[in-house]
C-alpha cells in the first residue's frame, strides 16, 4: 500500500513580533496515521495545530516554510479559500468541549447548518447523515439530535464535538488536548472512539497533549516539542523504547508509574 | 508610555486647578456674585468683567465661581453619601446572601425599574425645590448603583478558593470582608464613581434648570443656563460660559475615571 | 497497627445532600492516621470534592461525625471551631484561584499566621514575631527564592503559586492538609515537582495529608492507603500493596485498566 502524505510541513517558523513561537519545525503526516505532538505549556503545540487550519491568532504570523495540506501549501492562504479547507479536509475539536457548540441553538440544528454550507445535500439527506454521524459516535441519535448543549454529559459533548468534525469526512483530524478536561475513564473512551473512526473513516489524527500516558496506546508517530522546537520525533515504538533527547527520557520518568512505585519521582527539568 | 504619563500629569494639572477653584473661589471672586447692579446688565466681556455681566447686572465670572461650589461642591457630597450607603450595603447583602440578599435586590430592582432622571425629578418634586432636598434625591437615585456594583464583585469573588482559605484559616467575616473584598470593590467603585461625578453635575444642573434646584439668587450652573436662555440673542455667552464649565467639568472627570480603570488594575502595574 | 489517639481524623457515616435531594456524599466513613497519606481517587461528580469541603467546615453537613484529633467539627459553633481551624489546611486544584491577585504574595502566604498569633510552629520559633524571616523560611522549606514574596501572583507561574499556597499550608504546622486535586492543572514536569514537594514536607514535618485526585498514578504514589469513590459512595478501599489484587472491586479494575493502558 502506498502511503499518501495527508500533511507536511515544512520548516515552519511562528513568531510574535520578533520573538519566536516555533522555529523551523518539520513533520510529516501519512493517511491513516495517529501523530501526537507532545509538549508542556508554551512549547508552541497548540499555535502549530492553530497554524494549520489558518487559526492563528492576529498578531501571530508564520514567516517562514510551508504546510501542506493535500499538496496545497495553506501558508498565506486567503481566509476565504482556507474556509474551504476548514471542516471538508481539516477538522479540529478542542480541549473546551464546550465552546464546541452555541448554547442557542440544538446539536441537530448546529450539524445541519455545517452540511449545508458544505454540501448539496436535501434536508431529508442531512438529517440522514447528521443522525448516523452521531450514531458513529455512539451517541443515542435522536435524543441528542435534539437537545441542547447543556442538556448534555462533559463526555457526550465531546463526542457530540467528534461527529461535528467528521461529519464532512476530513482527511485530518486536529484534536488540540480533546480529553484534558474530561475524567480518566472518560477520556480513555474517547480516545478508543477516536481509534475507531479513524479506521473506519481512513483518515489521519494531528494529536495535540501534554500528557504521554494519552499516547502510549493509538499514536503511531510522536514528536516532543519544547519551547517552540522539536527535540525529537519518530516512530511511537522508537522514541517511548529508545528516547534519545534527555528532554524526552525527562518527560517519561516524572510521570508517576502505578507498577513501578518509587520514593520520588525524577524531576530533572 | 510618554503618552500615557503626559496624560495623567494633564489630568493631575486639571484636577489641581479646579480644586484650587473651589476652594478659593469666594476669595478670587471679584464681586459679590449675588449683588444686583441695573445700570450693569448684559454688559459683555471686558477687563472689569472678565465674563460679562448678567440681566441683573451680577458679574458673570464670579457667579461662575461660586456656582462652581454649588454644582461640583454638592456632585461630590452626593457622592460620597452614595457610597458610604451603597457599598456597605452591597458588600453585606453579597457577602451574606440568603433572604437579606433576595430583599435587597428587590430594593434595588424597584429603583431600577425608572430611568434616574424621572426618579430624581419626582423625589425631589415631592420634597419640594432646594439644594438639600436635590441632593437627597439625587443620593436616592444613585446609591443603589454602587450598591449594585459592590454586590456583583463581591459575588463573583465570593466563589474563588482564596475566599475559602480565608475561611479555612479562621478569619472572620468582617477581615474578610476588609482584606480580600474591599481591595476588589474599591478599583471598581472608584472608577464608576469618577464616571458618574459628570452625570451626577449634569443631573443637579439640569434639575436646577428646571427650578428643582438651587433657588435663586444663589449662583448654580443650571440655574444660570436656566436664567440667561431669555436673552440668548442679545447675549448668547450668557448661556455658553456655563455650559462650557458645565462640558469641562464634565470631560474632565470622565478622563480621570479613563485612568483610573487602567491604574487600578494591578496588572498594568508592573510589567 | 491502629492506636488509639493515632487517628487525626475519623469520618463516620457522612452523608452531604444537594439542594435537589441527590446525595453528593453518600454514607463515607474513613480514618486518617498520623503522619499518613490517604488517597481518595474518584470522577468528576463522585463527591470527593464535595467530601473535601465538608471537612474544611466550608460545607454543612446532613448526617454523621467529623472528629479532627478527637474533637468534633460539628456540634461546634464559630468560637469553638477555632482551634480546630488551627489543625487542617487545603491546597486546592488552582492555585490562580487560591491567591488574591490584589495582594503581595507575602500577604496571601502569611495569612494563616496574621490571623491566627496563637499558634506557633516549631519550625518558626526561633523567629517567631519576625514576619519577614518566616515568610523567608516558610519559601525556603518550598524551595523559592525570596524575591518573590513583593511579586503579585499574576507574576508567578501556576508551579510557582502552587509552592506558594503549600507553604501557606504548612505555616501553621497543621495535623492535616487536605490536597484537592493540587497538582491537576499543572504541567506534567512541574506535578512531579511538586508531589515530590509534598512527599519531602510530610517526612519532615509529620503532616497527614488527604490527597484526593482523579489521577490513579499520583494518588499511588503518594498514599500508603486508597479509597475509590463512586456517586458519593466509597466503593473500595485498600492499601497501596493490595491495589492489582484480584479481590478489588470492578470499578477499581476498570480504573486500573484505564491507566495501565
Amino acid at each position: 500500500m502506498i502511503q499518501v502524505t495527508v500533511l507536511a510541513i515544512s520548516d515552519l517558523t511562528i513568531q510574535h513580533r520578533k520573538t519566536m513561537i516555533v522555529q523551523n519545525i518539520e513533520m510529516s503526516v501519512d493517511e491513516g496515521d495517529w501523530f501526537a505532538l507532545v509538549g508542556e505549556s508554551g512549547s508552541g503545540k497548540s499555535v502549530t495545530a492553530a497554524a494549520i487550519g489558518g487559526l492563528l491568532p492576529r498578531e501571530l504570523k508564520a514567516a517562514s516554510g510551508s504546510i501542506l495540506l493535500d499538496g496545497k501549501n495553506l501558508v498565506n492562504l486567503k481566509e476565504r479559500e482556507l474556509r474551504k479547507y476548514r471542516g471538508t479536509v481539516i477538522s479540529y475539536i478542542f480541549q473546551d468541549y464546550q465552546g464546541a457548540f452555541t448554547p442557542f441553538m440544538k446539536i441537530g440544528a448546529q450539524l445541519d447548518e455545517m452540511l449545508r454550507t458544505h454540501t448539496n445535500h436535501s434536508k431529508k439527506e442531512r438529517k440522514e447523515r447528521a443522525l448516523h454521524s452521531l450514531k458513529l459516535v455512539e451517541l443515542p441519535e435522536e435524543r441528542v439530535y435534539n437537545s441542547y448543549s447543556f442538556q448534555l454529559s462533559g463526555g457526550q459533548l465531546q463526542r457530540a464535538a467528534i461527529a461535528m468534525a467528521m461529519i464532512l469526512e476530513p482527511k485530518l483530524l486536529i484534536a488540540d488536548e480533546p480529553t484534558t478536561a474530561l475524567d480518566s475513564m472518560t477520556a480513555a473512551n474517547i480516545l478508543q472512539l477516536m481509534a475507531d473512526l479513524k479506521e473506519k473513516a481512513g483518515c489521519a489524527v494531528f494529536f495535540i497533549t501534554h500528557d504521554l500516558r494519552h499516547v502510549r496506546k493509538y499514536a503511531n508517530k510522536v514528536a516532543i516539542m519544547r519551547n517552540g522546537v522539536i527535540v525529537e520525533s519518530g516512530m511511537k515504538s522508537n522514541v517511548f523504547h529508545q528516547p534519545k533527547h534527555e528532554y524526552t527520557k525527562a518527560l517519561f520518568e516524572a510521570i508517576p508509574s502505578l507498577r513501578k512505585t518509587s520514593a520520588r519521582l525524577s524531576s530533572h527539568l | 508610555m510618554i503618552h500615557r504619563s503626559r496624560a495623567r500629569i494633564a489630568v493631575i494639572v486639571t484636577l489641581a486647578i479646579l480644586a484650587f477653584i473651589l476652594i478659593l473661589a469666594p476669595y478670587i471672586a471679584p464681586f459679590d456674585p449675588t449683588q444686583v447692579k441695573m445700570e450693569e446688565r448684559l454688559k459683555p466681556i471686558s477687563m472689569e468683567h472678565l465674563l460679562g455681566t448678567d440681566h441683573l447686572g451680577r458679574d458673570v465670572f464670579s457667579r461662575i465661581l461660586t456656582g462652581a461650589q454649588t454644582t461640583v461642591g454638592a456632585s461630590f457630597l452626593i457622592l460620597f453619601i452614595s457610597l458610604l450607603v451603597g457599598v456597605p450595603f452591597g458588600l453585606l447583602s453579597g457577602y451574606l446572601g440568603g433572604k437579606i440578599d433576595r430583599i435587597f435586590m428587590r430594593i434595588v430592582d424597584a429603583f431600577m425599574t425608572f430611568p434616574d432622571y424621572i426618579v430624581a425629578i419626582i423625589l425631589s418634586g415631592f420634597l419640594g425645590p432646594g439644594m438639600f432636598n436635590l441632593v437627597l434625591a439625587i443620593v436616592m437615585v444613585k446609591w443603589v448603583g454602587y450598591a449594585r456594583l459592590a454586590r456583583s464583585v463581591v459575588l463573583t469573588e465570593k466563589q474563588k478558593d482564596y475566599i475559602s482559605m480565608a475561611k479555612i484559616n479562621g478569619m472572620s467575616s468582617l477581615n474578610i470582608l476588609r482584606r480580600h473584598m474591599i481591595p476588589h470593590v474599591t478599583g471598581n467603585v472608584m472608577v464608576l464613581a469618577t464616571l458618574d461625578i459628570g452625570k451626577i453635575i449634569l443631573m443637579i444642573a439640569s434639575l436646577s434648570y428646571i427650578g428643582l434646584g438651587a433657588q435663586p439668587p444663589a449662583p448654580e450652573w443650571g440655574a444660570m443656563l436656566n436664567e440667561a436662555k431669555g436673552f440668548f440673542y442679545n447675549a448668547p455667552q450668557l448661556m455658553l460660559i456655563p455650559g462650557l464649565s458645565i462640558m469641562m467639568v464634565v470631560l474632565i472627570f470622565n478622563l480621570l475615571g479613563d485612568y483610573l480603570r487602567d491604574h487600578f488594575d494591578v496588572k498594568n502595574q508592573k510589567g | 497497627m491502629r492506636v488509639v489517639g493515632q487517628e487525626i481524623l475519623t469520618v463516620k457515616n457522612l452523608s452531604k445532600e444537594y439542594v435537589c435531594g441527590h446525595k453528593a456524599v453518600d454514607q463515607v466513613s474513613l480514618t486518617v492516621n498520623k503522619g499518613e497519606c490517604l488517597g481518595i481517587v474518584g470522577e468528576s461528580g463522585s463527591g470527593k470534592s464535595t467530601l473535601a469541603r465538608c471537612l474544611l467546615a466550608l460545607e454543612k453537613i446532613d448526617e454523621g461525625e467529623i472528629l479532627l484529633k478527637e474533637k468534633s467539627l460539628y456540634n461546634a459553633n464559630k468560637k469553638s471551631l477555632h482551634p480546630v481551624r488551627s489543625e487542617i489546611q487545603a491546597v486546592f486544584q488552582n492555585p490562580s484561584a487560591s491567591l488574591n491577585p490584589k495582594l503581595k504574595i507575602i500577604d496571601s502566604l502569611m495569612e494563616p499566621l496574621d490571623f491566627q498569633r496563637k499558634i506557633q510552629p516549631s519550625f518558626l520559633m526561633d523567629i517567631r514575631n519576625q514576619r519577614t524571616k518566616m515568610a523567608e523560611r516558610l519559601f525556603e522549606m518550598v524551595g523559592l527564592p525570596s524575591k518573590y514574596l513583593s511579586y503579585y501572583p499574576h507574576e508567578l507561574s501556576g508551579g510557582q503559586k502552587q509552592r506558594v499556597i503549600i507553604a501557606r499550608a504548612i505555616s501553621i504546622e497543621p495535623a492535616l492538609i487536605i490536597l484537592d486535586e493540587p497538582t491537576a492543572s499543572l504541567d506534567v514536569s512541574i506535578q512531579a515537582k511538586i508531589l515530590n514537594l509534598l512527599k519531602d514536607l510530610q517526612e519532615d514535618l509529620g503532616i497527614s495529608y488527604l490527597f484526593i485526585s482523579h489521577d490513579l498514578a499520583a494518588v499511588n504514589f503518594m498514599s500508603q492507603r486508597i479509597i475509590v469513590m463512586k456517586q458519593g459512595q466509597i466503593v473500595d478501599q485498600c492499601s497501596k500493596h493490595d491495589l492489582f489484587s484480584d479481590r478489588r472491586h470492578p470499578y477499581t479494575k476498570d480504573l486500573l485498566h484505564v491507566f495501565e493502558a
